[in-house]
């Protein structure tokens, strides 16, 4: 049982998630472009 | 992309002569490959699409008419984001971070390309897994997956709950 891979693992897990939603979430909401423009049915 | 092919790619530009790789050694000295820093930048260019994808989708379900609100009260667009679209979005948002933090718990080709198997350092369980097994050490294997199935079934039953609780 290799323990030290199964914590870098986790750790690896946590990391990226933590990176992409911080990263992520702003550009996915623009991406509908609700915050950008004054039209706000633009989202289609 | 399978994810072979998007290691294969990370490595040309993570390599020492590639772009990635060229900057990271003039900022910090070191190569990028085959590093901790070098696997979380290969499992977030991976994991882009399950986390923009949700969001995406809990984002466009709010109503406009709530934005539309806040920008008439005199909110700015950072305020907006934080005081309105994350608080009604957080189901999405939860739902999409378990999703990347499973599929990164998971991966292993795009780690092997790009981290290889460095104990300590880029050697993940299921790089180890797979070592076991081709080292006939079943007993190993065995004890590293059922070490991972209870974490996995637990987050993929919170992703379950959130998704059927959320209200959009």
């Amino acid at each position: 049982m290799d323990w030290i891979a199964l914590f870098l693992s986790l750790k690896l897990a946590l990391v990226a998630t933590a990176i992409l939603m911080i990263v992520t979430a702003p550009l996915a909401c623009l991406w509908p472009c609700r915050l950008r423009s004054s039209d706000f049915t633009c989202s289609s | 992309m399978p994810p072979t092919v998007v290691g294969f790619y990370l490595l040309i530009v993570m390599d020492p002569e590639g772009w990635l790789g060229g900057l990271w050694k003039g900022a910090t000295g070191s190569p990028i490959l085959f590093t901790f820093a070098g696997i979380v930048i290969a499992s977030i260019t991976y994991s882009i699409p399950f986390a923009l994808q949700p969001m995406r989708a809990a984002f466009e379900k709010i109503d406009p008419r709530l934005i539309e609100s806040a920008r008439i009260l005199g909110l700015s667009p950072p305020a907006i984001f934080l005081r309105v679209i994350l608080p009604n979005s957080r189901n999405g948002i939860a739902a999409s971070a378990i999703l990347v933090f499973l599929h990164t718990l998971g991966a292993f080709g795009v780690i092997l390309m790009v981290g290889g198997s460095v104990p300590g350092q880029t050697r993940v369980v299921s790089v180890a897994i797979y070592e076991a097994v081709e080292t006939l050490q079943y007993g190993s294997a065995a004890m590293m997956s059922l070490a991972l199935l209870p974490i996995c079934y637990i987050f993929l039953l919170v992703v379950h709950r959130l998704t059927k609780r959320s209200p959009s």
